[in-house]
C-alpha cells in the first residue's frame, strides 16, 4: 500500500493537500485559511464532476472527505482534469427559518451569567445573529454553525447530559448547533425548535445542508406544544 | 422460512447487515457487522447472500423457540451453543425443529457471535440497511436491542444443505499484530514508542474500541473537526489511541495517526478487553 505521503491536488484555484483516510476514501486538506464557502462550493463541485463514483462526500471546516468506489487515481485525474470550472453563482442559498422557544433554554441562565448580561439581552442577540450551517455531524442530522455573537460564548458543560430532547439549540464554546435527533450532549441549551429537523422516513433526511443560512423566529411555549397541530 | 421467538437476550443483540453507506454527509454512521467475515460466513451457512441482516451478539448470549421449523448457524466469537440443552456445533448448519430452544452462551473467546437465520430477515429498513443502530433507533426490531418476545422472522428461505465453515486454525498469539496505514496526522506523532503494544481496554464498544498502554505523543492536541470512519485511530490528548468501530460519528476532533486496515478490523473487534494488540504499518510487512 502506498504511504499516505502528501502529494497535492490542484482544484477549484485552491491547492488541496491529498491523505488517504481509509482504502476508499481521500481527503483533501486545503489551507489552514481557506474560507468556509470555498470548501462548500468546492465540494458540491467535486459531487457535480465525479457524479456516480463518488459514494459519499463529508466536507468539514478545511477539508473533503470522498468516499468512492471505483479507483483512486482514476479519481484524481478527473478532478486534475477540471480546469476553468464554473461555479454557478447563481446557485440559490438556501435560507432556513428556525422556530426557537427560550423558555425551553436548560441553560438560557448560565449563558447570561456567563456573559454578564440578563436572559432578555441573550435572547435578543441571539436572535438578531445570521448563522450558516457548517458541518453535519457527531449524531445523524447535528448542525454545526458559525455566526454566533462572541458575547454569547460559554464554555460547554463540565457534566454533559445522558439526553437532550430532539431540536435543543446549544452553544459549546465558540460553537452553536441544533441537536437533531435526542442525544447526550454537553452544550448549554438556550432554547428548542419545535421542527423536525431530521426525518429518517424522508429523503433526503434534512432540508438543512451544509451551507445553508439559518435565523431563528421566536415563538412562545404555548406555540412550541401546539406546533403542526 | 424461518421463525424465531426471543425467550432471552440480557446483553447485546441486534440484527446487522454490511451496514449503510452515502449517508455520511447527513452525520449517519456506518454502523453494521463488528466483523464482516463471521457475518458471511453466517449467510453461508443457511444458504442466504452474502449481505443479508443476521443476529450480531455480545456478552451475554441470547436463549430462542423455533416458531416453525428453520435453518441457522453460528460463527464468529466462540460460544457454547446448545438445541434443547445438548450441545450444537458453531460454524455448521443445523436444521431446527418448531418447539427446539437455541441457546448461545456469553463468548467463551472472542467478542461477536453471528447467528444466520435461512432466508431474508424482517426487519426495519433505514436508508438502505436493516443494521441497527442504537443511538438514533434506525434499522433492526425498531431500532432497539433484541429483547424477550421479539420475533425474528424470515422470507424466502433455501432448503437446508449440510454446510461448514472450515476454520484455520491460527496460533493464537500472546500479542495480535492489527495492521495499520498511515493517517492524515501521522507527521504530528512525536515520541512513537518502539512498540506500538497496547491493550484492550473493558469500555471498546460498538463506537470505539479503547487502548490502554504507554502513551503515544501528539504536537497539538485537536484539529479541527474533519471527517472520520470505521477504523481511523484517534489519538486524544491523553496520548492512549482509540480505533473507531462501526458506531463511530462521521466527524471528529482528534488528529487521526492512522486507519486499522479494513482486512483486519474484524480480527480487532473481536479481541477481548484485557488482551493485548500491536500496531505494525501494513507497508512494513512483508508477506
Amino acid at each position: 500500500m502506498k504511504d499516505t505521503e502528501q502529494q497535492s491536488l490542484q482544484f477549484n484555484s485552491v491547492s488541496w493537500g491529498l491523505f488517504r483516510l481509509g482504502e476508499k476514501t481521500l481527503l483533501l486538506e486545503g489551507p489552514r485559511n481557506i474560507p468556509i464557502e470555498k470548501v462548500h462550493e468546492s465540494a458540491s463541485l467535486i459531487s457535480k464532476v465525479l457524479g456516480k463514483k463518488l459514494q459519499d462526500i463529508v466536507p468539514s471546516y478545511t477539508s473533503i472527505a470522498l468516499f468512492h468506489t471505483s479507483n483512486e487515481d482514476e479519481l484524481l485525474t478527473i478532478l486534475a482534469s477540471k480546469k476553468n470550472l464554473k461555479v454557478d453563482k447563481s446557485a440559490v442559498v438556501e435560507r432556513v427559518q428556525i422556530p426557537i422557544c427560550y423558555e425551553m433554554g436548560l441553560d438560557l441562565k448560565e449563558v447570561a451569567d456567563q456573559a454578564g448580561i440578563s436572559s432578555d439581552e441573550v435572547i435578543k442577540i441571539h436572535l438578531a445573529g445570521r448563522y450558516k450551517a457548517i458541518l453535519i455531524g457527531f449524531t445523524p442530522g447535528f448542525i454545526y454553525m458559525d455566526g454566533l455573537d462572541e458575547r454569547l460564548t460559554c464554555p460547554r458543560k463540565s457534566n454533559p447530559r445522558k439526553l437532550l430532547e430532539p431540536g435543543s439549540i446549544g452553544i459549546g464554546g465558540e460553537q452553536t448547533g441544533i441537536y437533531s435527533l435526542a442525544s447526550p450532549g454537553g452544550w448549554n441549551i438556550i432554547g428548542r425548535t419545535p421542527l423536525q429537523i431530521f426525518d429518517a422516513k424522508k429523503q433526503p433526511p434534512m432540508n438543512i445542508k451544509v451551507g445553508s443560512e439559518i435565523s431563528y423566529e421566536r415563538i412562545t411555549k404555548q406555540e412550541f406544544e401546539s406546533w403542526g397541530s | 422460512m424461518g421463525k424465531l421467538k426471543v425467550i432471552k437476550a440480557a446483553g447485546l443483540s441486534t440484527i446487522q447487515d454490511e451496514g449503510r453507506f452515502g449517508y455520511r454527509q447527513y452525520g449517519i454512521p456506518q454502523s453494521g457487522a463488528m466483523d464482516l467475515v463471521a457475518m458471511h460466513e453466517a449467510n453461508e451457512l443457511v444458504g442466504n447472500a452474502p449481505n443479508f441482516p443476521v443476529i450480531e451478539t455480545a456478552i451475554q448470549g441470547l436463549v430462542l423457540e423455533a416458531m416453525q421449523d428453520s435453518i441457522i448457524g453460528l460463527t464468529g466469537a466462540e460460544v457454547s451453543l446448545t438445541v434443547n440443552g445438548n450441545k450444537a456445533p458453531m460454524n455448521k448448519s443445523i436444521q431446527l425443529k418448531k418447539g427446539d430452544t437455541l441457546t448461545v452462551s456469553s463468548p467463551l473467546a472472542g467478542v461477536y457471535s453471528y447467528l444466520g437465520i435461512g432466508g431474508n430477515l424482517v426487519a426495519t429498513e433505514d436508508f438502505g440497511s436493516k443494521s441497527t443502530y442504537l443511538l438514533a433507533g434506525f434499522g433492526g426490531v425498531s431500532g432497539q436491542r433484541l429483547g424477550k418476545g421479539d420475533v425474528l422472522e424470515t422470507k424466502n428461505a433455501a432448503s437446508f444443505q449440510e454446510r461448514i465453515i472450515k476454520k484455520m486454525t491460527q496460533p493464537q498469539s500472546e500479542i495480535q499484530t492489527i495492521r495499520i496505514m498511515k493517517g492524515p496526522e501521522w507527521s504530528l506523532l512525536k515520541d512513537l514508542p518502539d512498540r506500538m503494544v497496547f491493550q484492550i481496554d473493558p469500555s471498546s464498544n460498538k463506537m470505539g474500541i479503547r487502548l490502554q498502554g504507554d502513551p503515544i505523543g501528539v504536537d497539538g492536541k485537536e484539529i479541527v473537526s474533519s471527517a472520520v470512519i470505521p477504523g481511523t485511530i484517534q489519538v486524544p490528548s491523553n496520548g492512549l489511541p482509540i480505533v473507531l468501530m462501526n458506531d463511530c460519528q462521521t466527524t471528529g476532533g482528534y488528529p487521526r495517526m492512522g486507519k486499522v486496515i479494513d482486512a483486519d478490523l474484524g480480527l480487532l473487534a473481536q479481541i477481548s478487553a484485557g488482551r493485548q494488540i500491536r500496531f505494525a504499518l501494513a507497508d512494513d510487512i512483508k508477506t
